[in-house]
């Protein structure tokens, strides 16, 4: 569960990148937009830190445990938004062929 | 000035990491692999099988065996058995020279076990590559120090540190593997910063003795009293006297550490009227190592001195070492720990990789030939000798005369034959030969585990399989790549 919470962080903070905008949404993000995600991102971080703080027995290692753990869910949030991208690759190039499907 | 100084970095960056890159990756991927450094002993003892030990009576035992068979012994050093580990590792002289072996938790003798470094081997490699002193050590920490230089010069050679925080474009040569590089530094930056700061300050007394010279003048007996008071050295007095009974003296040592128990025991002068038992505390409640030690009489049992550790300069370097160490860490910290040392043993790796291939359209030099030789042979051959400990701790008889010393000679040999045999083979050839090499030591660590009862060969298998499965996928790739070249 506060993994879960993690993934779904940095997942919003890969939202708020220009690039993996692109990939996790299929319309571009305003700037507004990509400030109120960042600010959940932040919140959500912030709550995962305070769960693990309330299940551990020490906050520095909480701590600890908190940064190791987002560079899991960073790394997963790469590898998702590589796959969206790598499958989305054959959709673009169907739409500048066939043009678009709607 | 503000408009030379990244490309200055970035220079700075590229060859201290192609320098020190080498060495850096074998460092790395060792002290990744002593996070499970007892978990790794017990791996490599099969006829281990007890799930669970009594830590005082297999210490009574170690002692007991080692009062009866090692007495002409200066000093015992002993780890005592936990979960993780539920055996006796002991330390002793005998006749040739000094020897570490883990004891049966049940009988306190070696016999029947096999003799094996363990994970042991890693944790030395790791800081004093099979080096006299203090040569290893100070390789190990110029590498620490280049390290922290190469990540502090990355950080600010890399433009889009935001921008790209989760961007990987596979298929893409040279942008690709920068990708991986930039994401890998990246992601666990935090981890990477302070595990190479914290190598760095652990070796720091190397580099900078004068501190202690210039107080101390040479008298290290002095400088140890007072960086622990409660170790007593007195010499040996010539007159025999048998250890007072040991049960009671852990009795005593377990009220005043209270649920941190004891982690390590050190008995000097056994037999004579001068012998001093000093035990140390655990450390699962707090990131610093040795906070609490207490000295007993040998003879007697009686309290001689006791320690608990309050200096704030002392507790500085033991919190930066205890985190470096992750002695205190919980099982999905160590995990952590263990995925983060993976990560910077990849970052390193694809960092070595980005230099060779950031050169390849340009004409080759011979240093372009020799420093892509040499990432074949470190990058593939290191976890494939790696994984050949493993195997050799496994097929070598288990009676075998200097078995210990054997395992490890075998290790270098496998590496050196890897080096030589990347060296003479066209490069392109030899990535996937020794990734296939390394995927198929993986694979036989995982059936070497079998019959997988004991949750460690359970759990080693498991990562020797998705080891053997990601050096499958990278010797396929770069076969396929040279195939469409």
């Amino acid at each position: 569960m506060i993994f879960l919470i993690g993934l779904l962080a940095v997942l919003l903070l890969a939202l708020t990148t220009h690039r993996d905008a692109a990939t996790l949404t299929l319309r571009p993000l305003s700037s507004q937009h990509r400030l109120i995600l960042r600010g959940i991102a932040f919140l959500l971080l912030a709550l995962q830190l305070t769960l693990q703080i309330r299940n551990s027995d020490s906050t520095a290692f909480a701590l600890i445990e908190w940064t190791g753990l987002f560079s899991v869910e960073a790394l997963f949030a790469a590898v998702i938004c590589t796959v969206l991208r790598r499958w989305r690759e054959p959709l673009s190039y169907k739409q500048r062929k066939f043009g678009s499907l709607s | 000035m503000k408009r030379h100084f990244r490309p200055a970095m970035t220079w700075l960056h590229d060859w201290s990491g192609i320098i020190t890159g080498w060495l850096l990756f074998a460092i790395v991927l060792s002290g990744t692999l002593s996070v499970f450094r007892p978990e790794i002993t017990l791996w490599m003892q099969p006829e281990l099988t007890r799930q669970t030990v009594d830590s005082d009576q297999a210490t009574e035992a170690a002692i007991a065996w080692l009062s009866a068979h090692a007495s002409d012994s200066p000093s015992w050093y002993l780890d005592t058995a936990t979960p993780r580990a539920p055996f006796t590792l002991a330390f002793w002289s005998d006749k040739n020279g000094y020897t570490q072996r883990p004891l049966d938790p049940v009988t306190g003798s070696p016999d029947g076990l096999r003799d094996t470094r363990g994970g042991e081997f890693f944790y030395r490699f790791h800081f004093e590559l099979q080096l006299p002193y203090p040569w290893g050590r100070l390789l190990a920490g110029i590498a620490a120090m280049a390290l922290l230089l190469t990540l502090i010069t990355g950080i600010i050679a890399h433009r889009r540190f935001f921008a790209d925080f989760f961007t990987f474009r596979p298929g893409k040569g040279q942008r690709s593997w920068l990708d991986a590089h930039n994401l890998l530094g990246v992601i666990a930056l935090p981890f990477h910063l302070m595990i190479a700061f914290t190598g760095a300050v652990t070796l720091a007394s190397l580099f900078f003795p004068w501190s202690a010279t210039a107080l101390y003048k040479g008298d290290t007996a002095g400088m140890q009293h007072d960086l622990n008071p409660a170790a007593i050295e007195r010499p040996r007095s010539g007159t025999a006297a048998p250890l007072a009974p040991f049960d009671a003296i852990l009795h005593t040592a377990q009220q005043h550490f209270g649920k941190t128990g004891i982690a390590q025991i050190a008995v000097v002068n056994p037999g004579d009227r001068a012998a001093v038992i000093t035990m140390t505390a655990g450390n699962e409640d707090s990131i610093g190592i040795t906070s609490h030690t207490i000295s007993f009489d040998g003879p007697t049992g009686a309290i001689l001195a006791e320690h608990i550790e309050r200096r704030p300069a002392i507790m500085t370097y033991n919190v930066l070492y205890g985190l470096h160490v992750a002695r205190f860490a919980p099982g999905v910290t160590r995990w952590l720990y263990f995925v983060s040392g993976l990560i910077l043993t990849a970052l390193i790796g694809t960092g070595l990789r980005l230099w060779t291939v950031s050169r390849a359209r340009k004409v080759s030099h011979f240093s372009t030939i020799l420093v892509a030789r040499l990432n074949v042979g470190f990058i593939a051959g290191t976890p494939a000798a790696f994984a050949s400990y493993f195997l050799v701790s496994r097929i070598l008889p288990a009676g075998l005369a200097d078995r210990a010393g054997l395992e490890i000679r075998c290790v270098f040999l496998i590496w050196g034959a890897l080096l030589v045999f990347a060296a003479l083979r066209p490069v392109r050839k030899a990535w996937p030969e020794i990734l296939t090499l390394a995927a198929a030591a993986c694979a036989a660590v995982a059936l070497f585990s079998a019959p997988w009862h004991r949750a460690v060969d359970a759990a080693g298998a498991i990562i020797a399989i998705l080891l053997a499965a990601s050096f499958t996928f990278a010797a396929r790739r770069s076969s396929l790549k040279n195939r469409i070249i």
